[in-house]
């Protein structure tokens, strides 16, 4: 489980996330609302350190994130970027090989690895392509391929149907429904209110840098006027 | 006949003085200015280095290179009560001036990678030094091919300078044939032809650089 509680961040000089308290646990996919600007993608990105933290505490698994080294980070957390950011001088296949050749895999492993995932995907056949001759619906298949290389336990995404089509949205929450079955931990930041709908499970609802709302189940909505609203 | 064959000697010689300072001259050059720019891009991992690398890249663009190549060979030795051989003294200034544009073309050549292949490195548990050679320093070559070897081209025409300090290089060599056999013309068309047949050489290489990163694009 990711635990997060009182997680204040500041960006020049902003408060942008102000004493949030949420958790996400495995086989459920927990998903964070709110409109932009509101924090969402802040929140997900002091998850992996990518954003310094003020105060706070994130425990991933019992385990103080702060204390993990880079690597660490990088196989306990995989990150699914809005833009994707593949590398674009590596093809489809080395993108999902290098983050295991640099943890210090095998190259015959991180092949056999990298081809099992993309295939899972559904992206084996673009092995050898170039992330620019993509779609961007394979592009994320591609960045969520890269990501479960390393065999993470928590999978975040980032406003991950922002340059989806519905066809690819509708494929993305298949893929998020089966990658549930193995137990991992899924956090989405999203204001795709067909996406939310589609996959309503755990929705946190942030407003300007807090959580003003949480909501366990379609089911529950009633309880949760603000996210009903915007839904 | 005897006049071509020494004419022809004297001018592989040039040739070869030419070709040797331009070579060290560009790869101390190339080395330097990626340290340093690396260094000092918007995402090293030293970035209090920023400021005098600064200054460093102010000094050796701002002065002349034919200064630099008097600075060195007449003021250097002088100060420091030591003999440093012209080529070495030459070649080395030549290499030093180059250093601060290498410098600026490398970091603005990383600077032009977007910040998002950096934010990707460090969630993937990519060290400074992978996140620079295996990610960005191969787009940043892409960004700065054709400015890199625009200096190497630059510093290939600065070996001229050498010929001031009496070193006989290709122009001095030229030059040289001409005092004595007063014929100018022949002989500036043959050096013309071979600084440019290097400058060929060196697109050639351009080319074929530019080749490898078609359709990563």
């Amino acid at each position: 489980m990711v635990s997060v509680k009182n997680l204040t961040v500041y960006a020049k000089n902003q408060r942008v996330l102000d004493a949030i308290s949420c958790t996400l646990v495995p086989g459920r996919i927990t998903c964070f609302m709110g409109k932009s600007g509101a924090g969402k993608t802040t929140l997900l990105k002091s998850l992996v350190q990518l954003i310094p933290i003020a105060a706070g505490e994130i425990t991933i698994n019992d385990r103080t994130a702060h204390a993990l080294s880079p690597q660490e980070r990088a196989t306990m957390i995989g990150y699914v970027f809005q833009q994707f950011n593949l590398f674009s001088n590596l093809t489809v296949l080395e993108n999902c090989i290098d983050p295991l050749i640099v943890k210090g895999v095998a190259r015959a492993d991180a092949l056999a690895k990298a081809k099992e995932i993309l295939e899972k995907l559904g992206m084996r056949e673009y092995a050898d392509s170039y992330p620019s001759a993509l779609s961007g619906g394979q592009q994320q298949r591609v960045a969520i391929a890269r990501a479960l290389c390393l065999q993470p336990q928590v999978l975040l995404l980032d406003e991950p149907t922002a340059s989806l089509d519905p066809i690819n949205t509708d494929i993305l929450i298949a893929l998020l429904r089966t990658l549930l079955i193995d137990g991992l931990i899924i956090g989405v930041s999203s204001q795709d209110m067909d996406f939310v709908r589609k996959i309503f499970d755990r929705v946190y609802y942030l407003e300007s840098g807090r959580i003003t709302e949480f909501c366990d189940g379609l089911g529950n909505l009633d309880n949760c006027p603000a996210l009903r609203a915007f839904l | 006949m005897n006049a071509l064959i020494t004419y022809t000697f004297l001018f592989v010689h040039g040739i070869a003085v030419t070709a040797a300072a331009w070579i060290v001259a560009s790869c101390v050059s190339m080395l330097v200015g990626t340290v340093f720019g690396m260094l000092s891009c918007r995402y090293s991992a030293w970035p209090s280095l920023g400021g005098a690398i600064g200054v460093y890249t102010f000094v050796t663009k701002g002065i002349p290179a034919y200064v630099q190549i008097l600075i060195a060979y007449f003021i250097i030795p002088s100060l420091l009560g030591i003999q440093i051989p012209g080529f070495v003294a030459a070649t080395g200034a030549l290499a030093f001036c180059s250093s601060g544009y290498v410098t600026e073309i490398v970091r603005a050549g990383i600077n032009a990678v977007p910040a998002g292949q950096w934010d990707a490195c460090a969630v993937l548990g990519y060290s400074f030094s992978a996140t620079m050679g295996r990610i960005i320093m191969p787009q940043a070559l892409a960004n700065m091919a054709p400015a890199l070897f625009g200096e190497c081209e630059q510093l290939l025409k600065s070996t001229s300078l050498l010929a001031t300090i009496g070193i006989t290089e290709l122009t001095r060599t030229g030059m040289n044939i001409i005092s004595r056999e007063l014929n100018p013309v022949p002989v500036y068309v043959a050096i013309a032809c071979i600084y440019l047949l290097f400058s060929a050489l060196l697109n050639i290489a351009l080319r074929c650089v530019e080749g490898r990163f078609n359709g990563q694009r």
